[in-house]
């Protein structure tokens, strides 16, 4: 993995902790969906970094197979 | 994907092209949604009725989702997909940043949109027109937008040539002062900070002048400068004829970008704002006629000796057409913000006229050229599935636009010599609700030009389907096409 | 990256020698009437500059040469218009409705004003031709809950019903139903009274209960026959036309919590004459009296 989605995937992780703090202490209802929504997104996103790193690290390997 | 060689001597770039299709796809869905919910605005506007009553169908809370749609998913995406296809293939780089990031773009930027429209439809807004995100959903999109920057900078940096393209310089100016637009319009103090309601930093006249200042050059950088930068790459490169004139680029562009920031009082004639401010920008549209005309020069003459591709290269006809539309309201514009024609023109539907005459003819004509064009070579096809599809599309969307356009100039001629006609005795002549119930036909006619043009567009996506999924419904009829980045360079 | 200029065949122009992704520029000179409109544009900017408001220093601003202002600019405008009636105006201002009425200059004048001040400012609840929607009175028929001579519609459209003025015209009917004076089964027969009184529902079996009831309660204000009350505003009920309509459940839920309508003070903003005139206007919609 490069450091670059390291950094993205970290940034993602703090936005998913602000939407649940936002969530938490939401004032209205547009506050509390957009938090909640923010952290969902966040989750979603880190998972699909995760998958496309062991993705291409399968790819690689049965690249290496065929030869 | 690994591209073929386009300069001798230089190594292969494997570009992101994974990013431009996201973005791409992105486009036209939204281009769909935004056009459905027009429809349903016109309709609304003919048929009160058909607000139901139900909250969310409200014309209030309904038009942002159309104008935010339009302007920032359809329009956004197409410039943050576009302008990261051509500054990679004209730096010969590949995208700055790395994947993540650019995907972070991608979907960071999606998030804002969907969010933007939920809470526009749950009531919530800031009411400062195109800019109707409350102030979270707007620290979210400057983060989106920062990175866009940084990535296309990075871009920039790290390219193979030794010149930047023109196309980058406009894409350059639209990133950067968008950035800025949105920073001041936005400045507002949140009444909790977990709550969606703040309230602005300016008051009365001076935000009136912030928000037309933003408004204004939101035109000027977002749906001008950015969609300049999109035609200076498609139209050369789908003709393969060279830039008309690189000077006449230069000039135009820096007139451009100097004159537009200054134009924005023309929106508040006849108000409360000072005299002077509104002398200042009549006088600075006026002047920004030609800085406009430059562009569409440039566009056009690129064209001479290639004319003859209009017939066979269906993105085209699209491109000229949108420049076409790109001159007649860039004249339109400066004509509108006249002191003496804003009287008659201003609060009428002439200016909902006008701004659709540049929204659908240029805006949205010059988007499909550029995704015509780049379909086939972002999927890796030879050529569209059917380019008489897209020639059918051309003509309905075409007219679409004239029946939309007509029946505003009428319309909006119309209530502004309703609203000032007075009778022998001095009295007004007619009331408001008169000058609504006359303009009620060409309300009607404009809802059709719209489906018309959402029929065209629904067609662009089937069409564009069917090439992704490598499809031809005319090989026979139309020639084999080489172009874009699966062409041979002439020259070098 | 070397670079090579080279001539253009179609145009025989050269280029200027950089190739981004194949695309090449023409070194094309800038067209001529491009920077002979573009000079003309700033040239008429800068005079405008010179000849209008303009140029802003610290507190003030450059006023340029004509002394031009678009306040004073709109306000000639509205000024001429103000001209052309304004004797007759200030006429129909200071004369009583009987002196208006008699001149029929100052008739025509007055329904010039009425008719566009109707259009602008009362249309909207009370409709294009005066014909009324549920909860706001029509002003065409002969049913008037406030007096229908056009002194009294000229004191309403004045002072409003239930509205801010010191002497506006108000009046509360009791809910007699919310605030347990009557229960749910009184109020059913006071109902099927009331509905005989303008013949059209089928007495029901407690029109009698009804009646007593009406004479007990409801009577002191509605009149002994319903034929209501213009000192309090209190509607003709016997009237087939009922402000929220003359059904049963509707009688039923006006007796239980009833629906009490504002109209605003025009005072504030409209002048006396076209109060007036609008008076006049109303008047003779059909339901003059």
């Amino acid at each position: 993995m490069r450091p670059s989605d390291w950094l993205v995937g970290i940034m993602m992780a703090v936005f998913g902790l602000v939407g649940l703090v936002l969530v938490a202490h939401a004032y209205d209802d547009e506050m509390y969906l957009f938090g909640a929504c923010l952290a969902g997104f966040a989750l979603i996103f880190d998972y699909g970094l995760v998958k496309a790193h062991y993705d291409a690290t399968d790819r690689a390997r049965a690249r290496a197979d065929h030869g | 994907m690994v591209e073929p060689l386009v300069s001798a001597g230089r190594a292969p770039v494997e570009y992101n092209e994974a990013i431009v299709r996201k973005f791409i796809i992105a486009a036209m869905f939204w281009a769909v949604v935004a056009f459905t919910v027009g429809v349903y605005l016109a309709s609304e506007l003919s048929w009160p009725q058909l607000n139901f009553g139900l909250s969310f169908l409200n014309f209030g809370r309904l038009r942002p989702v159309h104008t935010s749609a339009a302007i920032f998913a359809f329009g956004g995406c197409a410039l943050l997909g576009t302008s990261f296809h051509v500054v990679q293939r004209t730096c010969h780089a590949r995208l700055w940043g790395g994947d993540a990031l650019a995907n972070f773009i991608f979907w960071g930027f999606q998030f804002f949109i969907v969010m933007a429209a939920l809470s526009y439809v749950m009531g919530y807004s800031q009411s400062r027109e195109y800019a109707e995100p409350e102030w979270h959903l707007d620290i979210w999109l400057t983060i989106v937008w920062v990175l866009y920057l940084l990535v296309f900078v990075g871009t920039l940096m790290k390219r193979e040539e030794p010149h930047i393209y023109v196309a980058n310089w406009f894409y350059l100016s639209f990133i950067v002062t968008v950035a800025m637009l949105h920073l001041v319009n936005n400045a507002a103090l949140p009444v909790h900070w977990a709550g969606t309601k703040s309230y602005s930093y300016f008051s009365g006249a001076q935000d009136a002048l912030v928000q037309w200042w933003y408004g204004h050059n939101a035109v000027g950088f977002f749906l001008t400068a950015g969609f300049l930068g999109m035609m200076y790459y498609f139209i050369p490169k789908a003709a393969n004829r060279p830039i008309y004139s690189y000077r006449l680029s230069i000039v135009h562009f820096w007139s451009l970008i100097f004159i537009y920031i200054w134009a924005g009082p023309h929106h508040l004639h006849w108000t409360a704002l000072p005299d002077w401010a509104q002398t200042l920008g009549m006088a600075f549209s006026i002047m920004l006629w030609m800085p406009s005309w430059g562009g569409m020069i440039n566009g056009l003459m690129t064209l001479s000796g290639a004319w003859d591709k209009l017939r066979t290269e269906p993105s085209l006809g699209f491109s000229v057409t949108a420049v076409g539309f790109y001159g007649m309201s860039t004249f339109e514009g400066p004509v509108m913000s006249i002191r003496d024609v804003n009287a008659l023109s201003h609060y009428t539907d002439w200016g909902i006229g006008h701004v659709h005459s540049g929204s659908l003819g240029w805006v949205a004509f010059i988007s499909f050229g550029a995704i015509y064009y780049l379909v086939p070579v972002l999927w890796h096809q030879k050529a569209l599935y059917s380019a008489r599809l897209a020639a059918w599309h051309y003509w309905i969307a075409t007219l679409g636009i004239v029946f939309y356009i007509s029946a505003m100039w009428v319309a909006g001629i119309m209530e502004g010599l309703m609203w000032r006609a007075y009778d022998a005795n001095g009295f007004l002549q007619y009331s408001f609700s008169e000058s609504v119930v006359a303009v009620h036909p060409f309300f009607v006619i404009r809802m059709l030009g719209g489906v018309l043009f959402l029929i065209g567009a629904l067609m662009m996506v089937y069409n564009l389907v069917m090439t992704a999924r490598g499809r031809f419904a005319d090989a026979a009829a139309s020639p084999p096409r080489l172009a874009g980045g699966l062409a041979p360079a002439v020259g070098d | 990256m070397p670079t090579k200029i080279e001539k253009d065949e179609h145009s025989g122009t050269d280029t200027t020698g950089h190739v981004w992704d194949g695309v090449r520029e023409l070194n094309t000179p800038l067209p001529k009437w491009w920077v002979w409109v573009y000079a003309a544009c700033v040239v008429w900017g800068f005079a405008l500059f010179l000849l209008y408001p303009s140029i802003p220093y610290g507190s003030g601003y450059f006023h340029g040469l004509l002394g031009y202002s678009s306040r004073v600019e709109a306000m000639k405008g509205v000024a001429e218009m103000h001209a052309r009636h304004a004797a007759d105006m200030d006429r129909i201002a200071s004369a009583d409705f009987a002196t208006i009425k008699a001149d029929p200059k100052l008739v025509a004048t007055a329904e010039a004003a009425g008719r566009i001040a109707f259009a602008n400012n009362c249309q909207p609840c009370h409709g294009a031709g005066g014909e009324g929607h549920v909860g706001y009175p029509a002003l065409g028929d002969d049913v008037w809950l406030w007096g229908g001579k056009v002194e009294d519609i000229a004191a309403t459209i004045t002072h409003g019903i239930r509205s801010t003025d010191a002497d506006a015209r108000n009046s509360q009917m009791p809910s007699f139903g919310a605030d347990g004076q009557l229960t749910a089964a009184q109020i059913g027969a006071v109902a099927d009274y009331v509905s005989t009184l303008y013949g059209i529902a089928t007495p029901g079996p407690d029109v009698q209960k009804g009646a007593a009831l009406f004479a007990d309660n409801c009577a002191v204000c509605h009149g002994d026959k319903g034929q209501g009350n213009r000192e309090v505003g209190a509607p003709p009920l016997a009237a087939k036309v009922h402000l929220y309509g003359n059904d049963r459940a509707t009688i039923v839920a006006q007796i239980t919590r009833p629906r009490m309508g504002v109209m605003p003070n025009w005072n504030t903003r409209l002048d006396p004459a076209t109060i007036k005139s609008l008076a006049l206007y109303v008047h003779a919609l059909g339901g003059g009296e």
